[in-house]
């Protein structure tokens, strides 16, 4: 630091006018009339993501070559991307600020790569010994699995019950092998459940209760919502009336199910719906899906319905059952009738009315009902509710205090990244409840990064016939250079990514780079606000006042 | 050595022996002899030194601002107009007190065009912060340009040597030629105060505010004000090198003279030849001849001028509407320290017109016979 | 993150007196820590030189000569030649010049240093008029440009003077054009220029927010776009022969650049025509004799 010289003398002075000290003693920092301030905002994937990814993290480190610190850092949210890459909705991927600049970066490509490679290239880093602490999970579905592995990650003593033979829940058992095949998932769950002891077949309230649950610290219930929903019409309840559900199950459990030639109808509009359409379509039988709403207020996953459009499966719209019969053929006579959308209901969605006088009937050989399903909390005496709330004022107070759910019990979209969000976050809640801490949901206060928080002049639109063919060349597979590539597109919404802006265009060098990322050096900086503008993702910020 | 050589054979000789670094120069009458010579030498490395051909005196004079500022020794010669282009840089030369040493050869300032010599040119400079010395002789050319970089380098203030175009700078003399090894010893390599420095970055002549430039300008008078004596030490040394000294004011014949003639440059000569000739028939006639515009010789000017004599100026240049400069110095010294003799003041052999003994007579009989009355030109059509 | 590493670990740039937003100093900070402290700085009249410090104060982290406007370029042949003679030739000398002191009145001097091929780096911050003054036209305003004497009314009506090419017919060994905007391209280039022995000129784009009329936080954009728009295409010019485009511009329409910038708001819709298919013409000039067997860069994003 230089001080201002000043000559008290002749003598003092040089013969010329030669400099003897900077100039930074000149706090030019006293021009300013606006001040730039680092504020990073929540990127919208970031912000969509039901798991809590940090997506433009990862997607910053990929672009780097990090692939191993991208994929670590997935593991810090979401234990598995391989299955996220495939069954995921990715509403991350849906608000992409990219997507109205060209195309959206292809988050869900991005997660099953990164999936995949962690399969082939991953050696996870030793865990802990157990301490002291243990926790029961009951469930070994995405929520279970994700709360038994974020508490064995921490050093807890897990132990990980399910009634079914093999663990992963509706992952296993629900979601067809098309979407999510057995073999793939079987190495994730591997690396999941890595010094957790699983427990199967032991179905909680029929092959243990909660007299075993007491030399447990902790327990998390995340068993899912199983019970399909009645339709409440005559005929339900005939043989070749079955559970969609159950249809998945028995298929996923590897027993052979033939339906060539046979008519099958769907009832249902959902993605369990859509899964059980696509899989009877799969096992030979003609499929009609039968949904009370139009195609718009279908609840499945936009993509699981341009799917579902693309096989030769017949839908009908606005139209709902109203009772089956049995023929002599052993047939089933399903009768209908044609619907019209009212006024909207509680869920927002138009409400549909029946048509007066406009029954029809349908035959087919088996009808499947895919309207919903509910949590199945009959182990509970006192039966906690079906819907709604947990409520932990009707489990037994021994269980009560050290009870944590996740997953589809809770009033959740039922989605697996929500399941694996719920799942860490009770784990959380769980490693805070052993300090004597109690964690409080935080309220969200985040402000999403917009289109309008993005300097587009720094980006350069890609050319998409050139990426689709590089991205979806390959049958949706990718390799390293690839997804490079696409993460590179990446804008990084809100959070700097030390591009160097703000520092390489700061004429008066009042920007600092410290271990801490960029920092204002006020001292001198005259309040141009040419960082603020040239930040490319819109972390810096311009407040009007010296 | 002796040698027969042209007043600009002399200055070239004396570059030479002064192992100046960085010549610059454009050709300009009469000093482009200058530059060929001293092309040729540092061509030949006869004299290792990088002669920068530029396109314009100003960029004479700028390239050896750039040269100086390095700490090296450096040399340019010109005339007139290249004089005059050069103006804006001779005050950034001095400002900035760099060691630089000119040759100006006198000659007279356009418009008309004209190659002849006057003085009007390097005195038209003399408030630009140079020393300038004024030759009679090819012998005081040499000496004086060596000595003049050591006075400009012990002083940091650049130094003009002057001399009358054709008269001085075509005309061939003997000369005496010191040796390399006499002036390697007299002249050292320059060690610079300030330059240009990598291991000691410093800005140069950055913009200086109404609360120093006043000491700064006071420091370059003070640095005048002294250099008389920086002047003198480096004849005296000189003279004990070669034996040859030169007085900011040199007197002829003063002693018992009842009427004395000052001037500079090559009409010093004449009135030299015309004092033997009027001393042979008896008139007490004597000359004082300066050397120095600046620093001005005040004190040796003063301990010159006795009453009872009677004095007269002959400029060889013109500030139109007051007269030859050095009259009016000559003036100004008398009137600030009270002293009552009252001067005639000459102007002649203006744009290369000759001045001649009968001119110099007529000028001493105008001195004794009437009070001074103004300014005289000598020899103008009536 | 990156460590501050360079010339200026120390602060030193810091506290000059350069305007809000000002260009030259983005410019100068970059070339400084690209060429190193074996730099000697020659500077004529002109915003740097007003702006670097007051006596004896001074930003500069190497040596800095101060000039006459109009005697640069030979100050800086009289520092190469010193140099020289004093065993230094290591150093390399950089004249920092605006528009004013290389277009104007030190083009006889700059021509000069071109036709002797003087060793040195000459480059010009190039603001488009007398800013230090307070905005007159030089010979670098361009056409349709309001200045204080190009009043409304009459706006320059005269383009540019086309330097580059002007001192390209001196066969110099290298020219180049670069903006602030493309701070990495700007770096090569000096970095480049620093290597050649002989005169390299650089024709840096140095945005200013008094004398453009435009918002100081719009320096760099407007950096970006005179390139994008072509009023300032990226390019180089090896030995006076070799041209070769350093940049693919987007070519965006002339109005996006002019549009932001308080000096061109007189202009008309003629005018405005005019710009557009001079710079038109002029870009494809350009693209008719770039030749290299390099593809051009398409984008200058930082990966």
């Amino acid at each position: 630091m230089s001080k201002f010289i000043v000559f008290k003398s002749l003598d003092d002075m040089p013969d010329i006018a030669v400099s003897k000290a900077r100039m930074d003693w000149n706090k030019t920092g006293s021009w300013r009339s606006s001040t730039p301030r680092r504020e990073d905002k929540t990127p919208p994937c970031n912000f969509n993501c039901p798991a809590g990814e940090d997506i433009r993290g990862y997607l910053d480190l990929l672009k780097h070559g990090k692939i191993k610190e991208a994929f670590e850092l997935i593991l810090q949210t979401n234990p598995m991307p391989l299955v996220c890459g495939r069954v995921c909705y990715h509403p991350c991927q849906s608000q992409c600020n990219r997507e109205n600049f060209d195309a959206a970066i292809d988050i869900r490509l991005m997660e099953k790569f990164m999936g995949e490679w962690g399969l082939e290239d991953y050696t996870p880093p030793g865990l802990p010994s157990p301490g002291s602490k243990k926790a029961a999970v009951i469930g070994a579905g995405p929520s279970g699995l994700s709360a038994a592995y974020y508490l064995r990650r921490e050093g807890v003593n897990v132990t990980l019950f399910d009634e079914n033979e093999h663990p992963g829940g509706i992952l296993y058992y629900g979601i067809p092998s098309y979407r999510l095949p057995n073999d793939l998932l079987k190495p994730e769950l591997d690396r999941i459940l890595q010094g957790i002891a699983f427990r199967s077949r032991k179905r909680f309230g029929r092959d243990f209760g909660i007299g075993e649950l007491e030399k447990y610290d902790a327990v998390f219930l995340g068993t899912g919502a199983h019970k399909s929903k009645v339709m409440r019409i005559n005929g339900e309840d005939l043989p070749g009336v079955k559970s969609g559900l159950d249809f998945l199950k028995k298929v996923n459990s590897g027993e052979k199910v033939f339906l060539d030639g046979k008519d099958v109808i769907v009832i249902g509009g959902g993605n369990t719906a859509c899964d059980v359409a696509r899989t009877a379509y799969r096992l030979g039988g003609n499929v009609s899906m039968m949904y009370r709403r139009t195609v718009a207020e279908m609840p499945a996953f936009a993509e699981e319905i341009e799917q579902l459009k693309s096989e030769p499966i017949k839908l009908e719209f606005l139209v709902a059952p109203s009772r089956i019969e049995k023929t002599g053929d052993g047939k089933l006579k399903n009768l209908y009738i044609r619907m019209k959308l009212g006024e909207p209901d509680e869920s927002g969605r138009s409400r549909p009315v029946p048509v007066p006088g406009s029954e029809f009937e349908v035959m087919a050989d088996i009808v499947f009902t895919a309207i919903g399903e509910d949590p199945d909390l009959s182990f509970f005496d006192s039966a906690g509710k079906s819907s709604g709330d947990f409520d932990f004022a009707s489990v037994d107070k021994r269980l009560r205090d050290k009870l944590f759910v996740g997953g589809d019990i809770l009033p959740n979209p039922r989605t697996v990244p929500h399941a694996v969000g719920s799942g860490r976050l009770a784990a959380e809640k769980i490693l805070a409840f052993f300090d004597g801490e109690k964690i409080e949901q935080p309220k969200s206060i985040a402000v999403v990064a917009g289109p309008d928080d993005i300097n587009l002049r720094y980006f350069v639109k890609v050319n998409l016939d050139k990426r689709r063919k590089n991205l979806y060349g390959g049958d949706g597979v990718i390799g390293e250079a690839q997804a490079i590539e696409e993460a590179n597109r990446c804008f990084s919404c809100g959070v700097c990514y030390s591009c160097n802006n703000c520092y390489n265009f700061c004429p008066d060098m009042a920007v600092i780079k410290s271990s801490n990322g960029y920092q204002i050096n006020l001292d001198y900086c005259k309040g141009c606000g040419i960082c603020a503008n040239e930040c490319p993702c819109g972390s810096l910020r311009m407040d009007e006042a010296g | 050595m002796k040698k027969v050589v042209s007043g600009n054979e002399a200055t070239s000789l004396a570059v030479k022996l002064s192992r100046a670094q960085v010549i610059s120069a454009y050709p300009i009458t009469p000093q482009t002899t200058i530059s060929e010579k001293l092309s040729e030498i540092c061509g030949s490395g006869e004299l290792d030194a990088r002669f920068v051909k530029v396109e314009s005196e100003h960029s004479a004079m700028a390239t050896l601002i750039g040269a100086s500022s390095t700490g090296v020794r450096t040399f340019t010669a010109t005339s007139a107009q290249g004089l005059a282009l050069m103006h804006e840089l001779l005050f950034w030369a001095s400002g900035a007190r760099l060691p630089i040493v000119m040759v100006d050869v006198n000659r007279a300032m356009a418009a008309p065009w004209t190659i002849w010599c006057d003085q009007t040119d390097s005195v038209a400079q003399r408030d630009t912060g140079w020393m300038q010395f004024y030759c009679w002789s090819n012998q005081e050319i040499l000496d004086s340009v060596i000595c003049s970089f050591k006075i400009a380098e012990k002083s940091s203030i650049p130094c003009m040597i002057c001399y009358d175009g054709f008269f001085i700078s075509h005309t061939n003399e003997p000369i005496d030629i010191p040796e390399q090894k006499q002036i390697d010893k007299f002249l050292p390599p320059r060690k610079a105060e300030y330059f240009l420095d990598i291991d000691n970055p410093q800005t140069f002549s950055g913009g200086t505010l109404p609360n120093y430039f006043m000491e700064i300008r006071y420091k370059l008078h003070d640095a005048f004000e002294k250099a008389q004596g920086v002047i003198n030490d480096v004849y005296d040394g000189y003279n004990k090198l070669t034996g040859r000294s030169y007085e900011p004011i040199e007197p002829y014949y003063i002693d018992d003279a009842d009427r004395v003639l000052i001037t500079s440059g090559s009409a010093a000569s004449t009135v030299f030849h015309t004092v033997n000739k009027m001393r042979k028939s008896g008139e007490k006639v004597g000359m004082l001849r300066i050397r120095q515009l600046r620093p001005f010789p005040e004190k040796e000017l003063l301990y010159y001028i006795k009453p009872n004599i009677k004095y007269g100026a002959l400029d060889r240049n013109l500030s139109p509407g007051t007269g030859g400069v050095f009259s009016q110095e000559i003036r100004s010294v008398l009137n600030r320290n009270g002293n009552g003799n009252r001067i005639h003041e000459f102007i002649a052999g203006l744009g290369g017109r000759d001045i001649t003994t009968n001119n110099i007579e007529e000028i001493f009989k105008r001195i004794g016979n009437v009070e001074p009355d103004g300014i005289n030109w000598v020899g103008l059509l009536k | 993150m990156i460590e501050e590493k360079g010339i200026f670990s120390g602060g030193e740039f810091c506290g000059h007196a350069s305007c809000p937003g000002c260009g030259e100093k983005i410019i100068l900070r970059h070339i400084l820590d690209v060429l190193g402290r074996k730099t000697i700085i020659v500077c004529p009249a002109g915003c740097a030189a007003v702006t670097d410090g007051i006596f004896p104060h001074s930003i500069s982290p190497v040596p800095f000569m101060h000039t006459p406007f109009d005697a640069v370029a030979s100050c800086a042949a009289g520092v190469r030649a010193g140099l020289e003679m004093s065993g230094r030739s290591e150093v390399t000398v950089m004249v920092w010049a605006g528009d004013g002191a290389t277009f104007d009145i030190g083009m006889g001097a700059l021509s000069a240093i071109a036709e002797r091929n003087e060793n040195i780096l000459y480059i010009c911050y190039d603001n488009e008029a007398y800013m230090n003054t307070g905005i007159q036209r030089s010979s670098a305003t361009p056409f349709g440009s309001w200045t204080t004497t190009t009043p409304r009314g009459r706006l320059k009506s005269e383009p540019k003077k086309d330097i580059n090419f002007i001192l390209a017919s001196h066969k110099i060994p290298y020219i180049a054009t670069a903006s602030p905007a493309f701070i990495d391209d700007l770096r090569e280039k000096v970095n480049k220029a620093k290597e050649i022995t002989g005169l390299r000129f650089l024709h840096v784009l140095s945005p200013c927010p008094p004398g453009w009329k435009s918002d100081p936080k719009d320096s760099i954009t407007l950096a970006r776009l005179a390139v994008e728009c072509n009023v300032f295409p990226l390019f180089e010019i090896e030995n006076g022969e070799r041209i070769r485009l350093s940049y693919r511009s987007q070519s965006l329409p002339v109005t996006e650049y002019l549009d932001m910038q308080g000096r061109f708001r007189y202009l008309s819709e003629e005018e405005t025509e005019t710009i557009q298919s001079r710079t038109d013409e002029y870009y494809k000039t350009l693209n008719s004799l770039h030749e290299s067997e390099q593809p051009l860069r398409m984008t200058m994003r930082k990966e």
